[in-house]
């Protein structure tokens, strides 16, 4: 018998989506604008729902397929959390589309229903459907302005490199599963830990699984852009609409970053000799390579592509911090922890900016750096909020940023680490470059035109809670950090 | 105990937090001059007055102990304030650090009489100095080290503000600088400066077996000497480059230049003086045996590179200021300069030269501040920074004039006042340890005199320049912070024991870990 | 000679058909890659995800004979690459409607 409770989010989520949908049918066009409403109302009361769930106990269902530990329940309350600030986003942002905006909803409901399913998936092909549930909707949404040409490009070209790294990522299960026999991740966990002397294929064996394992990581890769698998993120960052992009710059990188979690740091950590090494290298080229490239950029919503990448880069860090490459056991929660805990710093971060810009953008079709030019004069409250995200961004104290960088970097470092946490740190030096390149226009320089920017109360509120939780996790961080930290128990030894 | 350190931190966050509540409820329009200028004056006047007492009660127990500690029970020691991360709200004060408080307090006040007449976006320029001063206030009263990155980032980041947004640009046939770039490059140095402290406090704080970031704590290790080693330079450069480190301060001349009068005080006055407190309070006296390596005991050619470097800032500093024709530019090389000598008293391991390090900081941070105010007085008067263009407006600014001299004085050492202790002081700790070096560095003295000389005569000696006839003399408010800081300057060069007194019972035990020599 | 190919044939092992599965996956490899009509694009990544399936029913067939796990997942596959292949139709429309081509690299505005 299934427990059904270790799956009730994804299940209410799932069905809204189709209530959703079918409200949508049924509407008359003029009243299709409050389904946005009651999708941030749904939400709502969804993270209320999410919050209210715990408790230390595992639950599992369908064999052991999907759980519910605090590890998937942290990253579904943050999935909760994205989605339920990209709806608010989103509302005013699709009542000005001509038509088919109320699909933009359920659309949105069906990737939470993938993020969510990801966080707790434990067997190869729940983990395919569940990313494949955030993947289709998404090269769905980056087309979503379909009058729009950067949109199609957007969406094509997202659908491009996000099917070719769906299907690298099948092919290195499926080696995984032919060296050990199961797709299950605890099954293949003990097989690897019998292995390689009682190998089905033990000629090959030892290939055949550093290859699956280097596949399925480029093909996770892809899903939260890192270097050298980045190359899709700045021009769909670019094409897509704004509210989409903030999506896409926060969402599938957690949802990633928890699947990859639980696949790598907790199941094949027995091999992690063959795979650790990777990850290190991902994570400097992520760092390095992002925060150079987003130096000349012009464009904000690709700067803030580069600036994600970058940002990936640390959060790998953290997992990187979790392995015992350097430095025996014992730092595997501190670097899961703070991992978790960057990961729901950025996120907060980058939607903040993100907020910014989808006002800014929407309102007037604008979205280059310079249009930004004098904006601290004529809007005080908007670019302090923006202000506040790029101090995150760039790491700078008292913020969350700063705090979630501090915290990773110091779990990198007792996991021996140094030369990481070296390059870190320059990179984020590097970093604040351009940040305060975005600053310096918005501060420094006068406006030339009279902008007309009005906020409604959903634009409000996104921006008001980015902010204040950018300011609160800064000041308080161990609102968060004791959540991490319980959820990566998991990987106490 | 009246957590008196805690006041003097938080009155300008708070005064700060003031401004922009009632901004926010629209209690102070945009145009309202008085309110945030009242406010700032309000809680400037209050961190100064509390440093003066924290510095006369410091001076009245004349001990190497901490004072003033205040372990505030939310945060705990080793608290929970970051799960897991020994980290806590941690004041207190020892000689060293109390010396350097009555700087900023005094440095604090004149920097909001500086600014009295600013016009542009009075709320935000108050605010911003208000949270730079609480940072500096907090970095030397701190006693955690990562409280103490904490305080150092709020001390630096408003910097760019207020120098990209009020400060000035330079364009003339030496060179061109907008303030833009000037800032920008300041904050780039600083935090650099800043990344490298982060990561030798994390290397401090992995090495040591309290996992802790308490200073109190973490001198108490005896960390393994090869870790020392390479934590040293780490740490000691960090905190160079932010007091102007030969090669890395290129973004001094340019970033105090550009900044608006009361930041160029600022700047020069405390946050260089916080790369110097670091580089003895943090680096040395955590960990003594790297400093002992690194800072003349290796021998080997790496344990002269920090010497050289002081060297080459003290000459260094003093060509260039010969060379410029722009008056801050001239003020900003001679800071270089004169950082050089604390670099080489720090060096010379012993109770004599640190203290005349300690001494040449306080005494440095009151000068610079003095000639920048002039400088910035000048400027506003004449409207060029220009020496070349000034010429006789000792006939027209006699007060003015009178300052000038007494500030280029002092700096350029001039017995019975504050400058000439502090350069002797160090040069005496230092000789026996580097002969050379010292006697070159005292070379830098004569090229100091040639500087300030030049500058005082191009601008108020000679013919008047026709343009200025119609120019006035300081008056009013203008000269309360003239008056404040010669003041100083005299105070403690007639009485250099107040400030000795002070910060010699915490030198002599780190000279004694430094195996320096002792008096 | 015939004799030869029937003797390979009954004796396919579990390699052979790994190398065909390979090879079809290099082949939708290089397509991707290569190709500029957005339709071929499309087919090589079909391309790929058989690939996967071939290794998948392989190895379900001669590692665990006795579970059907590598047929589900590939029947899984089947069915999620149709959907997906559908969402990439309606894009390259999207696409065909604005430019009248489906070349991908006439799809430039992105750039930078």
């Amino acid at each position: 018998m299934s427990n059904l409770t270790a799956l009730s989010l994804e299940l209410i989520t799932a069905l809204a989506a189709l209530l959703f949908l079918i409200a949508d049918a049924m509407l008359p066009k003029e009243k299709r604008g409050y389904l946005g409403y009651g999708c941030i109302a749904f939400l709502g009361l969804l993270m209320f729902g999410a919050l209210t769930m715990g408790g230390p106990e595992t639950l599992s269902a369908f064999g052991g397929r999907i759980v519910l530990d605090p590890l998937a329940l942290f990253f579904k309350q943050l999935s909760i959390a994205i989605v339920f600030l990209v709806a608010l986003l989103s509302v005013d942002v699709m009542k000005k589309l001509p038509d088919g905006h109320g699909e933009f909803y359920p659309i949105l409901l069906f990737i939470l229903t993938g993020m969510m399913l990801l966080a707790g998936a434990t067997e190869f092909v729940t983990i395919f459907i569940a990313i494949e549930l955030i993947s289709i909707p998404s090269y769905v949404l980056a087309g979503y302005h379909k009058h729009v040409f950067k949109s199609s490009e957007a969406g094509m070209k997202y659908f491009i490199l996000g099917a070719f790294s769906s299907a690298l990522l099948l092919y290195g299960m499926s080696l995984v599963y032919g060296a050990t026999g199961s797709t299950q991740l605890s099954e293949i966990s003990t097989a690897l830990q019998k292995l390689p002397l009682e190998s089905p294929v033990s000629s090959g064996f030892g290939a055949l699984l550093f290859v699956g394992l280097v596949l399925m990581m480029a093909g996770f890769g892809f899903k939260i852009a890192a270097v050298p698998f980045h190359l899709w993120a700045p021009d769909v960052y670019e094409g897509a609409p704004s509210p989409v992009t903030a999506f896409l710059s926060v969402g599938p990188k957690a949802a990633g970053i928890a699947v990859i979690i639980r696949v790598f740091l907790l199941f094949l950590e027995p091999i992690q000799h063959h795979w650790a090494h990777l990850f290190v290298i991902l994570a400097a080229l992520s760092m390095v390579l992002g925060n150079l490239l987003a130096i000349p950029q012009r464009n904000l919503k690709r700067m803030l592509a580069y600036s994600g990448i970058a940002q990936i880069g640390y959060v790998l860090v953290g997992l990187v911090a979790a392995t015992n490459l350097e430095s025996p056991g014992g730092t595997a929660q501190l670097g899961i922890s703070s991992a978790m805990f960057y990961m729901a710093a950025y996120v907060a971060t980058n939607l903040a900016a993100f907020s910014v810009v989808v006002v800014f953008s929407c309102l007037l079709g604008k979205e280059e750096i310079s249009d930004l030019k004098g904006l601290s004069r004529l809007y005080p409250g908007i670019s302090f909020c923006m202000l506040i995200a790029l101090l995150s961004l760039a790491g700078v104290p008292p913020l969350a940023g700063f705090m979630g960088k501090f915290y990773l970097f110091s779990a990198a470092w007792s996991a021996g680490f140094h030369w990481l946490v070296g390059l870190g740190v320059l990179c984020s030096v590097i970093s604040l470059y351009y940040y305060f390149m975005v600053i310096r226009t918005m501060y420094f320089e006068e406006s030339p035109i009279e902008l007309k920017l009005s906020l409604t109360w959903p634009q409000k509120l996104a921006l008001g809670v980015t902010t204040l939780s950018i300011l609160f996790i800064g000041i308080y961080p161990s609102c968060i950090s004791t959540v991490t930290l319980e959820a990566a128990r998991l990987f106490l030894p | 105990m009246f957590p008196i350190l805690s006041v003097i931190v938080l009155a300008p966050l708070a005064g700060a937090a003031a401004i922009l509540l009632l901004s926010g409820l629209h209690i102070i329009g945009k145009e309202n001059q008085a309110a945030p200028r009242a406010i700032a004056l309000a809680s400037t006047v209050i961190s100064f007055l509390g440093s003066i007492w924290v510095a006369w009660e410091f001076y009245q127990y004349g001990g190497g102990g901490i004072l003033f500690e205040e372990p505030l029970s939310w945060a705990g020691r080793g608290g929970q304030w970051l799960a897991g991360l020994g980290a806590s709200y941690h004041l207190g004060v020892n000689g060293i650090s109390a010396s350097m408080v009555l700087l900023s307090g005094i440095l604090g006040f004149v920097a909001v009489i500086a600014s009295w007449n600013i016009k542009e976006r009075m709320r935000e320029y108050f605010t911003l100095v208000l949270v730079a001063l609480c940072g500096v206030f907090g970095v030397f009263a701190t006693l955690d080290l990562f409280f103490f990155f904490l305080f150092y980032e709020m001390a630096s980041i408003p910097m760019y503000f207020l120098v990209g947004m009020w400060g000035s640009s330079r364009k003339d046939e030496q060179r061109t600088v907008t303030r833009e770039y000037a800032a920008m490059k300041l904050l780039l140095y600083l935090q650099l400066g800043g990344a490298m402290i982060l990561v030798g406090a994390l290397g401090m704080y992995f090495g040591s077996s309290a996992r802790s970031f308490d200073m109190t704590l973490l001198a108490r290790e005896n960390f393994p000497v090869e870790l020392q080693r390479w934590l040293f330079p780490l740490l000691f450069l960090g905190f160079g480059i932010e007091a102007g480190f030969w090669p890395f301060h290129t973004w001094l001349p340019d970033g105090h230049s550009a900044a608006p009068t009361a930041l160029s005080m600022l700047l020069a006055g405390v946050l260089l003086k916080m790369g110097g407190y670091g580089m003895v309070r943090v680096a040395m006296d955590l960990l003594p045996d790297g400093a002992a390596w690194w800072l003349g005991g290796g021998g080997t050619i790496l344990s002269k590179v920090f010497i050289f470097c002081a060297l080459i800032n003290i000459l260094y500093g003093a060509l260039c200021a010969m060379h410029q024709k722009d008056i801050k530019y001239i003020i900003a090389y001679s800071s270089i300069s004169h950082m050089g000598i604390v670099t080489l008293g720090f060096a010379s391991r012993g109770v004599t030269g640190i203290n005349g390090a300690v001494f040449q900081m306080f005494s440095h941070g009151v000068i610079t501040a003095l000639l920048f105010a002039l400088a910035g007085l000048i400027y506003e008067k004449s409207h060029t920074r220009d020496i070349t263009q000034h010429g006789g407006l000792a006939a027209r600014m006699p007060i003015l004039a009178v300052f000038f001299y007494l500030g280029g004085l002092a700096t350029l050492g001039l017995p019975g006042m504050s400058g000439f202790v502090a350069e002797f002081l160090v040069f005496l700790g230092a000789f026996p340890m580097y002969k050379y070096v010292t006697l070159a560095a005292i070379t830098g003295l004569v090229l100091t005199a040639t500087y300030i000389l030049r500058a005082g005569e191009k601008i108020f000696l000679g013919p008047l320049n026709t343009k200025y006839e119609a120019i006035g003399d300081v008056m009013g408010i203008e000269k309360v912070h003239l008056y404040t800081l010669t003041f100083f300057v005299i105070l403690f060069g007639l009485f250099p024991t107040l400030l000795i007194n002070l910060s010699n019972p915490a030198v002599t035990p780190l000279a004694q870990k430094l195996g320096g020599l002792l008096p | 000679m015939t004799d030869f190919l029937l003797y390979k044939l009954s004796h396919v092992g579990l390699d052979h058909v790994l190398l065909m599965g390979a090879l079809l996956f290099s082949i939708g490899l290089y397509g991707v890659l290569t190709r500029r009509n957005a339709i071929a694009v499309l087919m090589a990544v079909e391309l790929l995800f058989n690939a996967v399936n071939i290794n998948l029913v392989a190895f379900s067939r001669y590692i665990t004979p006795s579970l059907m796990t590598g047929q589900i997942f590939a029947l899984f596959i089947i069915a999620v690459a149709a959907a997906e292949a559908a969402v990439g139709i309606a894009l390259i429309l999207c696409l065909y409607r604005h430019r009248r081509s489906v070349y991908v690299d006439e799809a430039d505005e992105l750039q930078w």
